[in-house]
């Protein structure tokens, strides 16, 4: 890519490349292991640090390189309220337990198992902010505007339903989730949005569901490419009150071939490839994901502030909750 | 000459670029562009609020500013690449991720690798030695009937050959003073071990291969050596220790309990090193000849488990490998130390009783 062209970008011209390459990420790998181990892991927030800005630095929108601003030194400091925070309630836990007095126990199991239904969406909210917040392109940043409140009211109602339907509600607790987080960021004065349906998502998983006994799982790959190209073609960016969607192109061969090779490296190189595998899959996602063409980013505006609360983001990273 | 360069610049409030020119100076880094309306605007970047990227390596951004939002630079050529670095020097990372800084890093892991790899190997069981020479008599008794008891927790005990097997081994002299304590277990493989402190197991299997009392007198000579010389206890320390450390080192601790719960099982199939199993022989042997009983017993044992382990894949095969090599010690010992053989009927009689009763 020139970047000489993309100074000037038309419309029907936005390119979204990633060009990190194995043996950089193979660097990086080492590199964060050799200082793990001589700071006796407390190096480990910085090494996240590295990883990450290794991969939006390396990730490219027309020409223009992403910016990963989040530093070891914040997800450190999210890292000791994390553990304060679980540390607060296995205590609690403990003290209700070892105290011999029943009802004691029962009202300290009660509130751990209310903290355990509030982590995910807490720590949902918490990482969309923070890692949102730390990211630009061109010097606009991302944001997320949705309320804590909010999110855990919903997940709480919805896990409820999904647990009495026997997890028939899960399609539409995913889909309004979705619709939930996603119509709540911001990259500048670009707003995001979504606009799938749970009924739509219940076929799909009943289709494939079926589908899946006749083919001994095989059809599995096909799910993926309906389930994934749905939930990218609702995505849309919304600039000057237009409404601009992404296109997924993933293929069930496609997915098939990745998955696939991907095992075959790790095989054969008993893990050496895992840096490899990680670029492929990278190179994989960007290759089939289609930015709107009409989006001008040329004409964003700066609108959001700053948060470098990342607790939120540790918390996903200990439970490895692994949802964005 | 100071060099001017092109980059482009964001002014923090629009993602809309400006070509701008940029040259290093001393504090910093003077940028100029010209305006719509043609008119040159300057901005001047302190040195110690100038951020830069370090991962991609081929556009370089540079951000500034004390309070956001922030200015950003973004800039492709090389040659400013070059002469930033060599003015404002790298940082560690950039540093690290050259070519050199990347030999030192993969130097320092395999350094690292090496240093536990020795750690493992030398440093751990000479420490371990050391501290099991010093264990109490009492703690090793205490523990080996621990161990005994949870080894034989599953093991039909055979009680009369039990008490013949103890005054077979009753009229043998030896030194040290472990209360030693012989159980026969009903197993159908050939097998014998020692645990710390004085308690030997034998499986009835390998008492029924037996052909002569001398046989019997160089096994339990045998296994009495690796419990006179705390070879049981530096066994148990170094499995033990071994594993903990690595436990220890990925991190997994709750493995490392379950570990010492689970190492009584695994007794059963530990083998002494080369080195230990040697010196139980010789040990063996000294014993043999301190009481006048044939040192060719032994030779005959090895070959006696040498014909097992041909039949089928036994424990013992693991247990005591390069039996060839064994029998020549033996074979040695005898030439090197000849002595008068003293005919024991008691030996005989035991080992009758031992053997007679066969189903």
């Amino acid at each position: 890519m020139n970047p000489a062209n993309t100074t000037n970008t038309e419309a029907g011209n936005n390119e979204f490349s990633f060009n990190g390459k194995g043996s950089q990420l193979l660097g990086i790998m080492l590199l964060n292991t050799l200082l793990s181990i001589i700071t006796f892991g407390i190096y480990y927030p910085w090494a996240r640090v590295n990883r990450l800005k290794f991969f939006w630095e390396n990730a490219e929108l027309n020409g223009s390189p992403f910016v990963f601003h989040g530093t070891g030194k914040e997800l450190f400091r999210g890292f000791i309220k994390v553990l304060l925070f679980i540390g607060l309630f296995y205590g609690l836990l403990f003290y209700g337990k070892l105290s011999g007095n029943l009802t004691l126990y029962f009202i300290s199991l009660l509130a751990f198992l209310i903290a355990l239904i509030f982590i995910t969406p807490l720590a949902i909210h918490g990482a969309m902010r923070y890692r949102l917040s730390r990211t630009s392109w061109r010097g606009i940043h991302f944001g997320y505007r949705g309320s804590r409140v909010q999110l855990i009211t919903d997940f709480f109602i919805g896990s409820m339903l999904t647990l009495i339907t026997l997890g028939i509600y899960n399609s539409w607790f995913t889909n309004s989730l979705r619709t939930y987080i996603i119509s709540n960021i911001r990259f500048g004065s670009l707003r995001f949005g979504y606009d799938g349906s749970g009924t739509e998502l219940f076929a799909i998983k009943l289709k494939s569901a079926i589908f899946s006994v006749f083919t001994f799982g095989i059809y599995y790959f096909w799910y993926l490419e309906e389930w994934t190209n749905y939930y990218i073609n609702h995505c849309y960016v919304e600039q000057n009150g237009q409404r601009y969607y992404f296109t997924g192109q993933l293929t069930g061969s496609g997915y098939f071939m990745l998955i696939f090779i991907n095992l075959l490296l790790g095989i054969f190189t008993l893990g050496l490839a895992t840096p490899w595998v990680i670029i492929r899959t990278t190179h994989f996602i960007i290759r089939n994901l289609q930015i709107p063409a009409e989006v001008d980013f040329n004409l964003i505006t700066q609108t959001e502030d700053e948060f470098k609360d990342a607790a939120g983001d540790d918390l996903i990273d200990y439970f490895d909750l692994g949802i964005i | 000459m100071e060099r001017a360069y092109k980059a482009r610049y964001y002014d923090g409030h629009s993602s809309m670029p400006k070509t701008v020119d940029i040259i290093i100076t001393e504090n910093g880094l003077h940028i100029t562009y010209s305006n719509p309306d043609g008119m040159i605007s300057a901005r001047e970047w302190k040195k110690a609020q100038t951020r830069e990227t370090e991962f991609n390596s081929s556009i370089l951004i540079l951000q500034y500013g004390e309070s956001f939002p922030y200015e950003q630079l973004e800039i492709t050529d090389n040659a400013f690449h070059r002469e930033y670095t060599a003015r404002r020097g790298a940082s560690l990372i950039k540093r690290l991720r050259t070519n050199q800084g990347m030999m030192l890093v993969i130097t320092g892991l395999l350094t690292i690798v090496a240093a536990i790899a020795l750690i493992y190997i030398y440093l751990l069981p000479w420490a371990v030695d050391i501290a099991a020479k010093r264990v109490p008599q009492a703690y090793e008794i205490e523990m080996g009937k621990s161990l005994y008891e949870n080894i034989l927790k599953n093991e039909k005990v055979d009680t009369a050959k039990t008490i013949a097997i103890n005054q077979f081994f009753g009229q043998i002299q030896i030194e040290g003073n472990y209360p030693v304590h012989i159980s026969v277990v009903k197993q159908d493989i050939p097998n014998a071990f020692a645990l710390p402190g004085g308690s030997i197991v034998v499986y009835s299997k390998i008492l029924e291969d037996m052909e002569t009392p001398e046989q019997l007198a160089a096994l339990l000579a045998h296994e009495y050596s690796h419990v006179q010389l705390k070879h049981s206890t530096r066994n148990i320390f170094r499995s033990l220790a071994g594993s903990l450390v690595i436990s220890i080192i990925i991190g997994d601790f709750s493995g490392a309990t379950a570990l010492i719960l689970q190492n009584a099982e695994n007794l059963r199939s530990l083998s002494y090193s080369r080195t230990l199993e040697n010196e139980g022989d010789n040990n063996g042997l000294q014993i043999l000849k301190a009481n006048g009983i044939n040192a060719s017993g032994m030779k005959a044992l090895f070959e006696q488990l040498k014909k097992a382990s041909d039949v089928e894949v036994m424990e013992i095969v693991s247990t005591h490998p390069d039996l060839d090599k064994r029998i020549i010690n033996v074979e040695t010992f005898i030439e090197d130390n000849p002595y008068d053989v003293v005919k024991n009927d008691s030996l005989t009689y035991y080992f009758k009783t031992l053997t007679a009763d066969e189903e």
